[in-house]
């Protein structure tokens, strides 16, 4: 009996520990790779710089954090806006396309999503300096859009948000796309036949039925493509101007052009502070905690 | 409360009674549905009446799943019309049907409230919210679970899930309510119960129920008139008592129940009573059953197992004819022993002996004349294979 007992603690004990070692290993990346750079982020940010080519100076320098919005607010609202309009409007591109490939797919679906997912073959660097020859003032693009008539003759859409948010759309597309193709998925589609059954017309089938039980997939697919657009700033780069610059736009010309990494450091920390804010409010709203089935 | 209910709602959105074919709410007439090349119902012919318990039975694959999804709306009929209160259906969408499903995996949805859920096809149907929420209440109440209607369909058992769509379904007071094997994902107990709780509802609410199943017994239980299909054909329709002593097909006879099937041909046919050659060319005298045979025709005698005794058993009543057999196999079962005997041409035949055939004086090997009495053999007009003669079971 007392046999017994001892056996029993030394399982639940090894029992009690095997959580924290099957985490250790993920801890331990976190620990080195996020949480460390990220303190010395803040350690950056709160430094200041004697010269231009000095060593930051750690010295309490909230200064750098006013300067992120008072110089760099049309920057940072140009940022989300950007952001939003290519999350909207992928979800208006990618919803249809999961939903016909995840109910028409038949035995295409594989064949269907992989296709989706071809771009990633070539570079994300490539493929935005690919859409430059395809939207410049004389490309296939314009040509076609200026035998239109009425078309103003001084249209066009390099350097202008229209471009750059054509690229973002583009560029983190397939992100929204397989998420919301996997919950579509998901669904049984019997549920739909219960709607009809049940006097729903085919649209209050999908509104009622179908668009709720994906929504977990149109929340993730948003945050894949927000977050990442957000910050971005080779679109920018090559599909904008000056005039659309974008907060990754300056970041990446603090950091590695003038060389002010406290400032840089304020702006990402900032950025990410603020994405943090929209989603946590973003998953409050959609409440997609319910649908785990 | 329920026939308050019933009278003053009506039925929502659509259907308005036709006169003159008030007690038929289905009708069916030679429906057929291809898929492709393949014939899934090959002629579905039948009435249904107004308030009856109608099962459609029969193994996977005979049709009757997609029968029961041509009356829903779900799948259209290649040839023939479905009418629905008098009116064609064939071609009208399932959202503009009063019929309702209940489906074999009750498809609730998953992120409404059991409320929401049972409110569906109310709210669709534009019925105001005030009446909503009171027919909601009632049939909540009716399937007995009205204190679960904030839960989510997860939160629940199955056996609950299943009242939960059967009120979903019901709360629209349709013309007929479409039973998609409702049970078959529940165990054996909780059916049984289910099976009694299903009438209990149907008498309380008076609505038409057309009720799909492969399990015979469920079916007997249920039902007021069953229809046997397989392989695309409904091979007979009939109230419970009728297709377990009447089949009118050999498929019927071994699916429902377990029966012991002989090949025999009529000799000849006087009265109320049929001579029949068996194969091993002894004479059995078996009632006529209402047909009248011609002479020479090959049909099969069917001899239900309870009605199989032992020679040195009592007969009850006339003896109708004894088969010489050897014991094969003997089985206690609680109230029965089931015994298996083979005839001297090698056909398996089964019989269940009660205490009074005093089965422990049979042992297996031994010799024995199974004997029945003259109304326990019934002809089926339809002749077997012979490779297929002996003990036919569904199950």
């Amino acid at each position: 009996m007392a046999a017994d007992t001892s056996s029993d603690d030394r399982g639940l004990r090894k029992g009690k520990w095997a959580p924290y070692g099957l985490l250790s290993p993920g801890i331990l990346w976190l620990v080195l790779f996020f949480l460390v750079p990220v303190m010395i982020l803040v350690r950056t940010a709160l430094s200041s710089k004697a010269s231009r080519f000095a060593n930051p100076e750690f010295s309490w320098q909230f200064s750098n954090f006013t300067s992120a919005f008072t110089d760099y607010g049309p920057q940072f609202a140009r940022s989300f806006l950007f952001a939003g309009i290519a999350t909207v409007s992928a979800i208006l591109i990618g919803y249809p396309l999961a939903y016909w490939i995840a109910t028409q797919g038949g035995r295409w679906k594989n064949l269907l999503i992989g296709l989706v997912v071809v771009p990633f073959f070539t570079s994300y660097l490539i493929r935005t300096i690919a859409w430059t020859s395809l939207l410049k003032d004389d490309g296939v693009i314009l040509n076609v859009i200026h035998a239109i008539p009425f078309v103003p003759q001084d249209f066009r859409l390099l350097a202008t948000p229209a471009g750059v948010i054509g690229g973002l759309t583009y560029n983190f597309l397939s992100f929204m796309i397989l998420p919301i193709y996997v919950s579509l998925e998901k669904i049984d589609f019997r549920l739909t036949e219960a709607a009809a059954d049940l006097y729903g017309t085919p649209w209050q089938a999908f509104k009622k039925v179908v668009l709720p039980l994906s929504m977990p997939g149109v929340f993730a697919g948003s945050l894949l493509v927000f977050i990442p657009a957000a910050g971005d700033y080779l679109n920018n780069r090559y599909l904008g101007s000056p005039k659309t610059s974008m907060i990754g736009t300056v970041v990446q010309d603090k950091f590695l052009v003038q060389f002010d990494y406290p400032v840089a450091a304020a702006l990402s920390l900032v950025l990410m502070a603020i994405i943090t804010t929209m989603v946590l409010i973003y998953s409050k709203f959609l409440g997609t905690e319910g649908l785990a089935v | 409360m329920n026939e308050v209910l019933l009278g003053e709602e009506g039925t929502p959105g659509h259907g308005a009674a036709v006169a003159g074919t008030a007690d038929v709410v289905i009708r069916l007439e030679n429906v057929v549905k291809k898929f492709g090349e393949y014939t899934a119902v090959e002629s579905a012919d039948f009435d249904i009446a107004e308030g009856e318990f109608f099962s459609m039975l029969g193994p996977s694959g005979c049709g009757k799943t997609t029968t029961l999804r041509m009356i829903a709306g779900f799948e259209q009929p290649t040839a023939g019309r479905i009418l629905l209160d008098g009116v064609d259906v064939s071609k009208t969408p399932p959202h503009k049907r009063n019929v309702n499903t209940v489906f074999q995996n009750y498809a609730l949805f998953p992120h409404m409230s059991v409320f929401d859920n049972v409110a569906f096809g109310l709210r669709n149907a534009k019925v105001p919210e005030a009446d909503v929420t009171k027919r909601v209440t009632d049939l909540l109440e009716i399937v007995r679970l009205p204190e679960y209607a904030k839960r989510r369909p997860n939160q629940l058992s199955g056996g609950q899930q299943q009242r939960i769509a059967l009120a979903r379904a019901l709360v629209n007071l349709p013309k007929a309510l479409l039973l998609d094997e409702p049970l078959g994902a529940l165990d054996l107990k909780l059916r049984q119960a289910m099976q009694l709780e299903l009438k209990r509802i149907q008498r309380e609410v008076g609505i038409t129920f057309i009720f799909v199943t492969h399990d015979q017994e469920e079916a007997l239980t249920m039902s007021d008139r069953i229809a046997v299909m397989t392989q695309g054909r409904t091979d007979q329709i009939g109230t419970p008592t009728q297709i377990y002593h009447q089949p009118t097909t050999a498929f019927v006879a071994g699916f429902i129940g377990t029966a012991n099937l002989l090949p025999v041909t009529v000799r000849s046919h006087e009265g109320t009573t049929v001579t029949v050659d068996s194969r091993t060319g002894s004479q059995f005298r078996v009632p006529s059953g209402g047909r009248s045979h011609q002479p020479g025709s090959e049909v099969t005698l069917m001899i239900r197992p309870e009605r199989l005794v032992p020679s040195f058993a009592p007969v009850d009543g006339v003896a109708g004819g004894s088969i010489p057999t050897t014991v094969t196999s003997l089985v206690f079962q609680g109230p029965v022993v089931r015994c298996e005997v083979q005839t001297d041409v090698g056909s398996a035949l089964v019989a269940h002996l009660g205490p009074e055939d005093d089965p422990g004086r049979l042992s297996v090997g031994s010799r024995v004349d199974m004997t029945w009495a003259y109304e326990g053999a019934y002809l089926v007009p339809e002749a077997i294979d012979p490779e297929a003669a002996g003990i036919t079971q569904s199950n």
